[in-house]
């Protein structure tokens, strides 16, 4: 067992519930930092989709998720300091304010609200997000480190569905597979470790039990009432299935979890007291005014017992990763393919999914949460919101705020569109007799 | 049997009081200044204040608008959007399309044969394509706002806005004074830019006849052609449209008093 | 001889500016079976489906002469002009004619257009390019000549025609000729800046993307001619480079605003058009000399991620050979690549002490007095630092 595992570890011991639980376990994940700050240990930066953490583990080198560490200095109110700080040397208002809260951070003496917030030695960037790469240049120019930019190719269209024998399959995987094996020479430049091809399948192993943990538990919420808030624990879950991928701590947390669900549910209990609203969220959250965001629904007994952003940034988790393990690397270049990649080439296409989610979840409506910062989630809603009111007959709501950017939160403007929604679904309601 | 709708919106309150017959008695319009709650009751006060009865002689009162939740004296909330779908229905039946261009939000309803929201579009956050971009082109030109629709009739050339953003719409205004436009062509332009605005957002949903125009601005007779032209036919207005908010809002208190189906009509009382 | 430029320049005019895309119609007229394949900013090998008898349009945003009505309901607010202008033309009817439109990941918001164009034009092909962003890796020119086949493929499926090497090579030629030629008037821009006008250069330079090439060569051709014929002087205006044009263009009149001030030397417009900046190899599989040449032999632009061509670095290059004094770095209005790289731009400029001006622009400005002020302002603080 390595260091950084044992100092995670108690962490589930001491936790009552899995949303203290994942809590404990992420304020585990600042220390680990910080100590790799202070002993100038390499660190990683990367992304929740893609993060390639099966290959980062290997060579125990800690990551920081940079998405993650900015929406965190959005619900400690403090995101607008950083977001300002990179506005003042250059930084657009128009641009993400995820890549301004880390410029801000770096160029502020890297305070972050929960720790220290560490130089990366090393950069796992990739074209699941354009600004990735943008973002991970900065770091590149600011401290000279290694930036590997995995290249995925994604659905060449609507309906496009790889076949393991198709020749664009086979052409994607040669040029991943390669890809992977320079990274793999460079996080071991980067760490001074030998690879040791065991202990990625032990790791690979751990990724196929947490994504099949992680694919039960949102299967929960198809129950009703749905025994969490894909909103709010979701994001727990999805944190966790991040920051620990391919961990012990994250297989344990995942099956805390689900047990946990599974008790609720046995017990009736929802998420929302009095479930009467069931919703999907396309989009991303809301960090800045986090509680009121959730609370506007909730007042309405609204749960949302879905939501894209558990896929999307959850790196493809959601979607059954099943690693060979007798083939290691050609399978996790495999497996990115099918299962990362999808769940970012889906934002593009997902009316279809959304189609079915309705039906599947039983969902009476779509919220549609645009944020600014984030074109890459938000850019086409209107245009899905469109094609699932006229084709699917499901309502949506659309509305639109920002991840971490202060500025764009309009409450009066928000709490109108979705008292008037509810309306509406209350009204539908009646009219279908229900 | 007496019910109440008030409508504190942006810029203006506005009250009716109705009998169980749905015939209105009054009607009050106040401007809604810094005090939503005192805007509320100055314009049901003017409202009763037609009529021959007082407070206590209204059964039921529905806040709507933006300052729905100041009306202390009010019995339930419903959102401007509801009610905008459901005046608009009861002022013409067929209406099955709703727009409402208000100070800081334009909402586009689609609506069932009884007034119930299928479905809506709203402008985002920014206040393009909202009545706030006509108060910036009153501002600039200083124009009061009633004069505006009038001058902008005899535009012979209107220009092409190309901003979207309320902020910069003063200084395009006057960029195209500077360039000899005339003023009428100016405010026309001003006109256009937000019918085009607020008719993309009828789009969203598909535009479904008839097309019902509710609101304040319904008065601006150069913003009623504008959005029939881009409609493509004749949108619905009358003397009413301008209380509509507040007519759906006594409609919802109705049903309160006569079935106590509020909560099933969608008040989260 | 100038009468006869200006006439090619005014059909070059029409190709960029008319919204109704005349020479695309004037070409389907003449090919009443012919294919068009449009596709979206930067890049696209465009030699491929010229090589099946397609006929290829850039996708270009307009200024005010297209007005926004359906566009803005599928599209959030926040995304730049070009992509809901260009979404706008589509939706308006006007681009019916594409049989198959491809797109490429430049940026987050662009990575929706197929999924709206999916949504709302079921029966048009609408493909996805995955042109490589590990540009450096050794695996990704094999890549790229899958990627180009898979295309191809559809191309052929489309129009039925197999896309032969010799039809290839022979359309390689054709391109080689067109890139020849812009080099040339590249070339003139660089050494005597006088004696072609920036919007001229522009509209002979940004028509190919919107007529038959064969046709662009003529025009070029015979343009660049009359222009190295002319006798003009130079005048005291201060040389510039113009970065930022890589995707959504600035509007014409913004152009000749700036041209009234400096003598634009270089620029990054429509750099897609621009993008192989060497003759392609004729010999040897034509697929893989495209694929080859797109990773090797290339420009830059901020969204293609090459750690060989830093962007400040490619930038600091392209002002020394063309003997800039000063630089505009321009980024569009809502352009996230674009105004993240202008900060790194700004900031590598102004290490190497060489003076620039960094601004937004829209294509859908319609007021410039602020451009020229700003522009006028510029280029008098470099004639009174140089005097």
């Amino acid at each position: 067992m390595e260091p950084h595992n044992v100092a995670i570890r108690p962490a589930l011991s001491r936790a009552g519930n899995t949303r203290e639980a994942s809590r404990a376990l992420m304020s585990d994940w600042w220390t680990q930092l910080g100590e790799a700050d202070a002993t100038a240990a390499p660190v990683a930066n990367t992304f929740v989709m893609g993060s390639l953490a099966e290959v980062l583990n290997a060579f125990d080198i800690p990551m920081m998720f940079p998405e993650i560490a900015a929406l965190q200095t959005a619900v400690k109110g403090k995101s607008m300091d950083y977001l300002l700080a990179a506005e003042d040397i250059g930084y657009s208002p128009d641009i993400c304010g995820y890549v301004k809260v880390d410029i801000g951070l770096h160029n502020t003496g890297r305070e972050h609200p929960l720790g220290k917030y560490p130089k990366p030695a090393m950069v796992v960037s990739s074209n699941m997000c354009n600004t990735y790469i943008k973002w991970s240049e900065t770091w590149e120019r600011q401290y000279g480190c290694p930036v590997f930019v995995l290249d995925l190719p994604g659905w060449r269209g609507t309906g496009f569905e790889y076949s393991s024998t198709s020749e664009t399959f086979r052409n994607d995987v040669k040029y991943v597979e390669g890809q992977i094996r320079d990274l793999i020479d460079l996080a071991s430049q980067v760490s001074g470790k030998k690879f040791d091809i065991d202990k990625l399948r032990e790791i690979l192993g751990r990724v196929n039990r947490m994504s099949e943990l992680y694919q039960a538990i949102l299967a929960m919420n198809k129950n009703r009432p749905a025994p969490f808030n894909a909103l709010t624990e979701g994001i727990n879950y999805m944190g966790i299935a991040n920051i620990l991928r391919g961990q012990p701590e994250g297989v344990e947390f995942m099956e805390t979890a689900l047990a946990e669900l599974e008790e609720r549910v046995a017990h009736g209990v929802g998420a929302v007291p009095d479930e009467r609203f069931r919703l999907l969220l396309v989009g991303t959250a809301c960090y800045t005014n986090f509680r009121e965001f959730v609370g506007m629904f909730e007042r309405w007994k609204g749960v949302f017992v879905a939501s894209e952003y558990m896929s999307f940034a959850g790196g493809g988790i959601d979607r059954g990763v099943r690693y060979d393990l007798d083939r290691p690397i050609e399978s996790l270049a495999e497996q990115i393919l099918i299962t990362a990649q999808p769940s970012m080439s889906g934002i593009f296409f997902s009316h279809e999914w959304q189609a079915r989610m309705a039906e599947e979840y039983d969902i009476d409506g779509i919220c549609y949460h645009g944020v600014k910062s984030c074109r890459t989630t938000a850019a086409g809603l209107p245009d899905a919101r469109e094609w699932l009111l006229n084709n699917a007959n499901v309502p949506g709501l659309f509305i639109q705020s920002d991840l971490v950017d202060s500025r764009l939160w309009a409450e009066a403007q928000m709490r109108n569109r979705i008292d008037a929604f509810f309306e509406s679904l209350q009204s539908r309601r009646v009219q279908a007799g229900v | 049997m007496l019910v109440a709708g008030v409508d504190v919106g942006s810029t203006q309150t506005k009250a009716v009081v109705m009998t169980g017959d749905h015939e209105i008695l009054g009607r009050g319009l106040c401007p809604t200044g810094a005090q939503l709650a005192e805007a509320g009751h100055t314009a049901f006060s003017l409202a009763l204040g037609e009529t021959s009865f007082s407070e206590p002689d209204v059964a039921f009162v529905v806040g709507t608008g933006y300052g729905r939740f100041n009306i202390s004296f009010g019995d339930a909330q419903v959102t401007e959007i509801s009610c905008h779908a459901r005046g608009a229905v009861h002022l013409f039946p067929n209406t099955r399309s709703v727009l409402d261009i208000g100070g800081q939000d334009t909402k586009a309803i689609k609506v069932t044969s009884d007034g119930q929201v299928i479905d809506f579009n709203m402008n985002d956050k920014c206040a393009a394509g909202t009545g706030r971009f006509l108060g910036a082109a009153s501002d600039a030109l200083e124009i009061p706002l009633g004069e505006l629709g009038p001058l902008a009739m005899t535009a012979k050339n209107p220009v092409q806005m190309t901003t979207t953003c309320t902020v910069f719409a003063e200084s395009e205004i006057l960029g195209w004074l500077a360039k000899g436009r005339r003023v009428e062509d100016v405010v026309m332009g001003v006109h256009h830019s937000i019918a085009t605005r607020s008719v993309a957002l009828l789009r969203r949903a598909g535009i479904e006849p008839e097309v019902t125009f509710t609101g304040g601005v319904t008065r601006n007779s150069a913003m009623v052609e504008m959005v029939s032209q881009f409609v493509g036919s004749p949108v619905n207005t009358n003397e009413e449209s301008h209380y509509c908010g507040a007519i759906g809002a006594a409609l919802y208190a109705l049903d309160q008093v006569l079935t106590g189906a509020s909560a099933e009509r969608g008040m989260p009382i | 001889m100038e009468e006869e430029l200006g006439q090619i320049i005014e059909e070059c005019r029409i190709a960029v500016e008319d919204p109704g895309y005349p020479a695309i119609h004037q070409w389907l007229e003449d090919n009443p079976d012919g294919k068009v394949l449009g596709h979206f900013q930067v890049y696209f090998p465009e030699e491929i489906a010229h090589a099946a008898g397609m006929l290829t349009l850039k996708m270009m945003g307009f200024d005010s002469s297209v007005q926004i009505r359906e566009a803005d309901a599928h599209i959030a607010a926040f995304v730049c002009s070009i992509l809901r202008t260009s979404l706008e033309q589509g939706l308006s009817g006007r681009l019916d004619f594409l049989n198959m439109y491809v797109t490429t990941p430049i940026c987050d918001a662009a990575r929706h257009i197929s999924g709206v164009w999916t949504r709302r034009f079921p029966e048009m092909s609408c493909q996805i390019l995955y042109l490589p962003q590990n540009a450096a890796s050794p695996h990704a020119s094999t890549y790229l000549v899958g990627e180009y086949r898979r295309i191809a493929g559809i191309i052929e499926e489309i129009t039925g025609t197999e896309i032969t090497d010799e039809a290839l090579r022979a359309s390689i030629e054709l391109f080689n000729e067109n890139r020849r030629l812009l080099r040339e008037l590249y070339r003139i821009r660089r050494e005597t800046p006088w004696l072609v006008g920036l919007t001229e250069s522009y509209l002979l330079m940004a028509s190919g993307g919107a007529m038959p090439r064969e046709r662009h060569n003529e025009l070029l051709g015979r343009a660049v001619e009359i222009i190295r014929s002319r006798d003009r002087r130079p005048q005291d205006k201060v040389r510039v480079v113009f970065e930022g044009g890589y995707c959504e263009q600035p509007p014409i009149e913004m152009l000749s605003v700036l041209q009234d001030v400096a003598y634009v030397v270089d620029d990054d417009f429509m750099i897609g058009l621009r993008w192989l900046t060497e003759d392609v190899a004729t010999s040897g599989d034509p697929m893989e000399n495209l694929a080859v040449a797109y990773l090797e032999a290339s420009s830059y632009s901020p969204v293609q991620r090459d750690p060989r061509k830093p962007k400040e670095d490619m930038l600091l290059r392209r002002i020394r050979e063309s003997h800039a004094e000063a630089a505009i770095v321009a980024a569009p209005k809502m352009c996230e690549p674009g105004l993240e790289e202008q900060v790194a731009y700004d900031a590598a400029l102004t290490e190497a002490g060489f003076p620039h001006l960094v601004m937004e622009f829209e294509e859908k400005t319609a007021n410039f007095e602020q451009a020229r002020m700003e522009f006028e302002t510029f280029a008098e603080s470099l004639l009174f630092e140089f005097v």
